[in-house]
């Protein structure tokens, strides 16, 4: 009850007007019920009184009356003195039972009769006889006293007095009347304070009841409303958008019913609000990978239904992080606005086109530089210039505040329901694919393989395990010897990365570096490799050989970094390695990727007295002119050339190398010298520098020391 | 007797002719719904059995005064009459009415009067009342008014009537007022009023007339011989046949035979035929009466 009392306002509400009701009806009641006893008790008493004085009056009106009559009867006889008529009269009298005496007496006040037979107080003075106090004596009078009355009334014999006749009644009857004519009164009486107490107990019944249904109808009346906003909220909140909650009223209620239609426009609009931003990329307004998920899984369902295929494509711009790190992430968003923009341009044109099926297709961005694509399609066959027609999208270079930013995309496809029927598996298959094409060398589309998923495992095996790689030791270094060809001395060594894994056993560098360099630990391994380097040369190497020049591979992704530009410089300093022996190897190609940011980092670390090698040279789309502006102190020949050197094929490339460095003033190094041959045709090309398994395989740091020690080469 | 009076009854039936006739009784009365229910039964009775003698029916028919009754039995209009020797005596002599039985009224066969004092009074005879005053019962009553006066008379005294109880009585004479009934005379002397009262002697040993308590206090200062109580007369008029088979019929009658009549009939015990003095009674009260 009392849970139900806190729970509802109209059980409180009824309660409390029942309570009041109750109170006041019962304080009512009570009161009615004092004053009916009162008002009883006074109109009893009243009526007694009143049925008294009036059987009282009554009774002597008769008796005087009998007076009278008796008075007339006996005046003959008692002039005669006919005694025996006197007392036939009064005898009539005697024998009534409420007579106590009666008399007749002379103008004395002697007794003549007194009804007997014998009339033996003849004579006697009536004093003796009668009470005194009974007033005159021959006058008309009823006087009572005591339980009778007493009434006298004088005998004439024409005008004169001759006597008087008294007599007395007894009031015994008079009584038994009045006692009779009480108890009915009282019985009247009593009767109607019952009816009117039954009446005022009904009506107090009929009251509580009626103001118990009253307030349970007023309460159902007030909270109806309520349960009713109630109700429509739950409906609200189980998002059934129909709901309204005005009420057409200018009550409370209504008031009430106002605020919360406010209050639900107000939530809608902010759901809607935050249903977007929950499902959509704020940057361009494309959905992102929640709604991606959620939509895929339906359109896949639909695309079952209609028995229609799917294409899904995963879209990661390549090196994108260059252009934040460049050109800061303001340029990068707008960037990322103007490749959106040109999906969605390249989505209308697609459905325009009649490629895409009637579903409408969707573009996501997942976060950074990943889009998604994902295409219902008429037939699957179209796929592949689809997929090309978003390669091109990014042939164009992005044009921003001035700037050009070539931006590539490495797109990785799959499709429904040949590669996957799950979202997830759709999904996973298309990032798969993506990785493949990244792996593949970027700015190209790659449709998935189920033997994608094993190189995929390799690329979390590399990306999960480096973290741990460095931390418990996994890693080391190994040095190839690098040969001055006009001294045949070491004059220095390439720096040389190994992974030795603990279930994979050795895991070769070209498997793992361009994973590492893809993603954001690259860093971290760079410096790792800096700081077993430079530890490497001050401890062991530079106390043997001062001019030693050791090579570092530094990815061009670091170039772009400003954070591993300083930490190389301060790992130089802490470790107190002279810069002008150690050298950073960039790749060329890596290097032409960015070559703004690439110079002024080349430049900053020139400024700090590091050497800079360019690393695979002629294998990529160098120009020229950077070689002359750039701080360079060497051109590493790509070993690809070096391999072509057999008697018989002359290869004008390593000439042409190594004049223009020597023209440039720059040292060169050939790469992958592993025949005699190919070592006399750079001796005759006058290359100053040369490396390769001829020379010297990757050793260990003790190994290289014993080299320095011993080499002499012939 | 019964054999002898059955052809004789239808004798007379015969020689009358069957004639049709109602048989009428009379009787003076003060109080005539008592009397009339008291002779009713008796009249009705004795028509029923003189029905063979052409009675068809009975009527009773009660006069105020003496007189009246006498006038009646003149006209012929009343055929037989119950009264006291002193009324009988008027009958007699005013109507010519024929003596037929004496009655036991109230089944008493004679009575006599009374003359009382009180016990303290200073009178003792008779003689001792001159002067003095005397309360008789009724100017119609044979044993309070007419044998006491009679009496006083024949001892040489003189009566005179008072008008009232406040007048003084005549010097030299008895004076005498009527008393009207005869609780009335006993109280009156009783209470010193009058000095002397006259009753019968069956009124004066009855209670309810005269209270034991009262006579108690009073006292006996003559009583008179004995008179019969009630007389049946015929009128002069009423045939002969009737008369005798009504003698004959009321004779017969006894408290065993008719006992409701009788008693009905002023609680009658019996009829006797009169007596040889009986007329000389009723020949010397009416010339007595004539006198006063």
């Amino acid at each position: 009850m009392v849970g139900l009392l806190r729970r509802s306002i109209a059980t409180r509400y009824g309660a409390i007007l029942m309570l009041i009701t109750f109170g006041a009806s019962s304080a009512l009641l009570v009161f009615s019920l004092y004053v009916l006893q009162g008002v009883y008790n006074r109109v009893s008493s009243v009526g007694q009184d009143a049925i008294e004085a009036s059987i009282v009056r009554q009774v002597s009106r008769d008796a005087l009356l009998l007076g009278e009559t008796l008075a007339n009867g006996l005046s003959d006889p008692l002039y005669l003195q006919d005694f025996s008529e006197i007392q036939g009269i009064l005898s009539q009298l005697m024998d009534r039972a409420e007579i106590g005496y009666i008399y007749v007496y002379d103008m004395d006040r002697r007794i003549l009769h007194d009804g007997t037979t014998d009339l033996l107080s003849y004579g006697e003075p009536l004093g003796a006889r009668v009470p005194a106090g009974l007033g005159n004596h021959f006058k008309p009078g009823a006087r009572p006293l005591g339980q009778y009355l007493h009434v006298v009334y004088p005998i004439k014999s024409g005008s004169a007095i001759q006597g008087a006749v008294r007599f007395s009644m007894s009031y015994s009857a008079a009584q038994t009347d009045i006692d009779k004519a009480s108890q009915q009164l009282t019985k009247t009486l009593g009767g109607l304070r019952q009816e009117v107490k039954l009446i005022l107990l009904i009506g107090f019944v009929l009251l509580v009841l009626f103001t118990l249904s009253l307030s349970v109808a007023v309460g159902r009346c007030l909270t109806r409303p309520l349960k009713e906003l109630a109700a429509r909220s739950r409906e609200f909140r189980a998002h059934d958008d129909r709901v309204r909650f005005n009420l057409e009223r200018e009550d409370e209620v209504g008031e009430l019913a106002d605020a919360l239609e406010q209050m639900r426009l107000r939530v809608q609009s902010s759901h809607a609000e935050v249903s977007r931003l929950a499902f959509h990329d704020p940057l361009t307004g494309l959905a992102n990978r929640r709604l991606l998920q959620q939509e895929l899984e339906s359109m896949l369902l639909d695309c079952e239904e209609r028995g229609e295929s799917l294409a899904m494509m995963f879209i990661d711009l390549d090196h994108f992080k260059q252009v934040n790190d460049g050109a800061g992430h303001d340029v990068g968003d707008q960037v990322l606005k103007v490749v959106a923009a040109r999906l969605q341009q390249l989505v209308v044109d697609a459905s325009l086109d009649g490629v895409v099926s009637g579903a409408k297709p969707l573009i996501a961005r997942l976060g950074g530089d990943e889009f998604t694509l994902v295409f219902p399609l008429c037939d699957s066959a179209c796929t592949d210039t689809l997929a090309q027609r978003v390669s091109d999208l990014f042939a164009e270079p992005v044009s921003f505040g001035g700037e050009r930013f070539s931006v590539s995309a490495s797109i990785g496809v799959t499709l429904y329901p040949d590669d996957g029927k799950t979202a997830q598996d759709m999904m996973r298959h298309a990032d798969i694919a993506m990785y493949a094409a990244k792996h593949a060398g970027r700015h190209q589309y790659c449709f998935f393989r189920q033997d994608m998923t094993t190189q995929l495992q390799d690329h979390l095996m590399v990306l999960q395990g480096i973290d741990e790689a460095i931390s418990e030791s996994q890693l080391f270094l190994e040095f190839q010897p690098i040969y001055d060809l006009q001294t045949n001395q070491i004059s220095g060594a390439e720096a040389l990365i190994r992974w030795n894994h603990p279930e994979h056993g050795l895991v070769p560098p070209g498997r793992f570096i361009p994973i590492v360099e893809d993603s954001d630990r690259i860093e971290a391994l760079t410096l790792w490799v800096m700081e077993r380097s430079c530890r490497a040369l001050h401890r062991h190497i530079l106390p043997q050989m001062a001019d030693f020049k050791l090579s570092l591979n530094v990815s061009g992704v670091a170039l772009q970094s400003d954070r591993l530009r300083d930490g190389i410089l301060e790992i130089l300093l802490r470790e107190k390695v002279p810069p002008r022996n150690l050298r950073i190897e960039i790749t060329e190609t890596t290097m032409m990727r960015n070559v703004e940011k690439c110079a002024e980092t080349l430049r900053h670390w020139q400024h700090a007295g590091l050497r800079v090698l360019i690393d695979d040279f002629g294998t990529g789309y160098s120009s020229l002119s950077y070689l002359t502006t750039l701080p360079i102190d060497g051109l590493k020949v790509d070993r690809s050339f070096i391999n072509n050197q057999v008697p018989g094929n002359y290869c004008p490339v390593v000439e042409a190398i190594l004049a223009l460095s020597k023209s440039l003033g720059i040292q060169s190094i050939a790469e992958g010298v592993e025949t005699e041959y190919q070592l006399q045709v750079l001796r005759e090309m006058k290359a100053t520098h040369a490396q390769g398994y001829l020379l010297g395989r990757p050793m260990a740091l003790e190994q290289l020391l014993e080299r320095l020690g011993e080499v002499e080469v012939g | 007797m019964l054999s002898r009076l059955i052809p004789l009854l239808l004798g007379l039936a015969l020689c009358s002719g069957a004639e049709a006739r109602v048989l009428v009784l009379g009787q003076v009365s003060e109080k005539p719904g008592k009397d009339y229910e008291q002779l009713r039964p008796m009249a009705e009775y004795a028509a029923l059995q003189l029905a063979p003698l052409g009675i068809t029916s009975a009527e009773v028919r009660l006069y105020p005064q003496a007189a009246d009754l006498a006038a009646a039995m003149r006209r012929g209009e009343v055929d037989w009459v119950s009264e006291t020797p002193y009324t009988a005596a008027r009958l007699v002599h005013e109507a010519g009415a024929r003596l037929l039985l004496r009655k036991w009224k109230n089944g008493q066969r004679d009575y006599q009067a009374i003359i009382y004092t009180r016990a303290d009074s200073p009178v003792y005879s008779l003689a001792d009342l001159v002067g003095r005053t005397i309360t008789f019962e009724h100017a119609d009553s044979f044993s309070s008014y007419y044998l006491p006066r009679q009496l006083l008379e024949n001892q040489g005294m003189a009566l005179s009537p008072m008008l009232d109880m406040h007048q003084s009585p005549v010097p030299g004479r008895v004076n005498y007022i009527f008393s009207r009934n005869e609780r009335n005379n006993a109280h009156w002397v009783h209470k010193s009023l009058i000095v002397a009262g006259a009753l019968n002697n069956n009124d004066w040993e009855n209670p309810a007339r005269v209270p034991a308590a009262l006579r108690d206090e009073l006292r006996i200062i003559f009583r008179s011989a004995s008179y019969p109580r009630a007389l049946e007369l015929v009128s002069a008029t009423l045939e002969p046949e009737l008369m005798t088979a009504l003698q004959y019929l009321l004779q017969r009658m006894t408290p065993e035979s008719a006992p409701d009549v009788l008693a009905r009939y002023e609680h009658t015990t019996g009829f006797e035929p009169i007596l040889p003095d009986d007329m000389q009674l009723l020949n010397d009260i009416y010339q007595s009466s004539r006198a006063w």
